[in-house]
C-alpha cells in the first residue's frame, strides 16, 4: 500500500516533467521506490551516465528540490517473429518504436507513474511523430518472480493499453520482464477527433 | 532479481503477431478499450493546459 507524507497534498495529475539537465542531477535524496534498483540507479549515476553517452533521454518530476519520480526514452524497434512473416508473405519485419526504458516514483505519490507515462505518450505523439516515423512504443514490463508473491507490473500497462507481445507466453518469463507495445495509430486518430469535436464547440 | 537496466524487447509472437500484421496490412490498428479512454484523458488534459495557458 501506498504511503504519503513527504509528497501530501501535491496534484500529480498537471505537475511539470522537466528534461534532466546537470543542474537537476543532485536530487534524489531521500528517493524512495518499490524497487530499490530504480533508486540506485539514479543515485549511482547510471541514468546521467546513459543519458550522456545518448543512449536514453531522462525526464523527471520534481517538488521543490525532492525527486518524485523519472522516465527515460530510447529508440527501439517492435520485431515480429520470422516464421510468421514468411508464411504470410509480409513485406515488414520490425517496426519503429520508442521505448520507456525505466519508470520509477517515489512510493509517497499518489498518480505519478500515470502521469509520466501519459506525458511520455503524448510527448511521442506531439513531438517525435511528426518528424521521424514511430508506430509503436513498447515497455519491457517487469516481472520479479523471485519474490512472493511475483511482482509483475504488466497490469499497470495493460491499464493504459499495452498489449503483451506474447500474451501465451510460460511464466515466470526467461528474462524478468515482458514486453508490452501500445499502437499509436488508433491513439492518435482518436485524439485528432476529440480535437475535431473541440474545434466546432 | 533486479530489473536490468538494459532490456531487449521481445518479439510479437503467435496470435498477437498475426493479429498485428492483419492490422497492419489492412490499414488498421490495434486497438481496444483502454487506448480510446486513455486518448480521452490526453485529449482532457491537453485542454485543460490550453485552458491554463
Amino acid at each position: 500500500m501506498a504511503s504519503f507524507g513527504k509528497f501530501d497534498g501535491v496534484d500529480f495529475s498537471q505537475i511539470n516533467i522537466e528534461s534532466l539537465t546537470p543542474e537537476l542531477r543532485q536530487l534524489g535524496q531521500g528517493f524512495r521506490c518499490v524497487r530499490g534498483e530504480f533508486v540506485t540507479y539514479w543515485k549511482q549515476g547510471r541514468i546521467q551516465r546513459e543519458a550522456d553517452a545518448y543512449l536514453c533521454q531522462c525526464w523527471l518530476v520534481r517538488v521543490e528540490d525532492a525527486l518524485a519520480g523519472y522516465i527515460t526514452l530510447l529508440a527501439d524497434k517492435l520485431e515480429v517473429e520470422d516464421a510468421l512473416l514468411i508464411q504470410e508473405g509480409v513485406k515488414y519485419r520490425t517496426f519503429p518504436s520508442v521505448k520507456i526504458g525505466l519508470l520509477a516514483v517515489d512510493r509517497r505519490t499518489k498518480g505519478l507513474g500515470v502521469r509520466l507515462m501519459e506525458w511520455a505518450i503524448d510527448y511521442v505523439i506531439t513531438e517525435v511523430v511528426p518528424v521521424i516515423g514511430v508506430r509503436f512504443i513498447t515497455v519491457d514490463a517487469l516481472y520479479d518472480f523471485d519474490v512472493e508473491p511475483a511482482y509483475d507490473a504488466s497490469g499497470f500497462y495493460e491499464k493504459l493499453g499495452f498489449e503483451f507481445a506474447d500474451p501465451t507466453e510460460a511464466l515466470p518469463p526467461i528474462n524478468p520482464y515482458r514486453t508490452m507495445y501500445l499502437d499509436l495509430k488508433p491513439l492518435m486518430e482518436e485524439l485528432a477527433i476529440e480535437e475535431l469535436d473541440e474545434n466546432q464547440l | 532479481m533486479k530489473y536490468p537496466l538494459h532490456t531487449q524487447s521481445k518479439p510479437v509472437s503467435g496470435i498477437a503477431a498475426k493479429k498485428l500484421l492483419e492490422a497492419i496490412d489492412a490499414g488498421g490498428s490495434v486497438v481496444n478499450d483502454r487506448v480510446l479512454a486513455l486518448a480521452k484523458r490526453i485529449a482532457a488534459r491537453r485542454r485543460k493546459a490550453q485552458k491554463n495557458g
